[in-house]
């Protein structure tokens, strides 16, 4: 791949909603951290038992998290998932999709773990 | 003496004279204002041809019982003219009890915590600058977490306008 890698997380909203204030901004990455790694893999169960509500109810669950690190990339595939899943339908796209998010995720992790050091020694 | 936690908003006349008043009418009223969020502002909720909310969170140390409490509120928010013409309408201010200390009410008049507050990002977001570890007694999450996981779609902006 000589694609340019992307930018999975952006801080800049995070840091508003918590007014510069780096224990906010732990606390929301911390929780972040702590759920949504658990979501996505229950999502991944759905998604390999083709189970539709589960599939929706996942996606939907994780979306709002997404948007407060400014994964919009991310949060708008998981949308896009969790409408699929509601209206039960194009199930190879949904594999398609989510295999490709996957490995954002764990970039979105990584990068979220760095962000959070680099605040704690800051703070 | 109880810690009390109120929302606060108003999208009719002077927006940000009214939340003014009500801070002096909830200090001579409830008691000493100790933590005020910033200003933000939201889309009318429940209708969309109404001008846009002003939004805010306080702490408040009260002597006063949480019935006393609303009681005091409702004529606070009557006597800075709030009409009510329609359930969702516009109102020069309207405020809320979030939290009373840790305490869980439920009686006719008044459930506490507030019971639509995990789905109200208006809500969440100036609570959540003043009280972001505070922990909901209801559901055993702290505002920070209730704050990540809201679902509500509306655009809440933090206005840069300082309310002394």
């Amino acid at each position: 791949m000589d694609e340019e890698k992307k930018t999975l997380i952006d801080l800049s909203y995070l840091q508003e909603v918590a007014s510069d204030n780096s224990d906010f901004m732990i606390e929301m990455i911390d929780i972040f951290l702590a759920q949504t790694p658990e979501y996505v893999s229950i999502l991944s169960d759905a998604i390999d038992q083709q189970n539709w509500d589960k599939i929706a109810e996942m996606a939907h669950k994780i979306k709002p998290t997404l948007a407060f690190m400014g994964a919009n990339e991310a949060k708008e595939t998981i949308a896009s998932i969790e409408s699929r899943g509601r209206a039960k339908e194009d199930y190879e796209g949904i594999m398609s999709d989510f295999g490709n998010l996957r490995e954002d995720f764990n970039q979105i992790f990584t990068g979220l773990e760095q962000k959070r050091k680099e605040l704690l020694a800051n703070g | 003496m109880n810690r009390l936690f109120l929302g606060l908003g108003s999208n009719l006349g002077d927006r940000l004279k009214n939340l003014d008043d009500a801070f002096k009418a909830i200090e001579l009223s409830l008691g000493a204002i100790v933590k005020k969020s910033s200003v933000y502002e939201t889309k009318a909720w429940g209708k969309n041809n109404q001008p846009d909310f002003l939004n805010m969170a306080v702490e408040v140390m009260t002597d006063f019982v949480a019935e006393d409490v609303l009681s005091r509120i409702q004529k606070i928010e009557t006597d800075l003219g709030r009409i009510r013409i329609e359930k969702w309408g516009a109102r020069t201010m309207d405020i809320d009890i979030l939290f009373f200390n840790t305490e869980k009410i439920n009686t006719n008049r008044l459930i506490v915590p507030h019971p639509l507050m995990a789905e109200r990002k208006f809500v969440l977001l100036p609570l959540a600058e003043i009280a972001e570890e505070f922990l909901h007694p209801g559901l055993q999450k702290t505002i920070a977490h209730l704050l990540l996981n809201c679902k509500d779609e509306l655009d809440v902006i933090k206005l840069n306008t300082i309310l002394q």
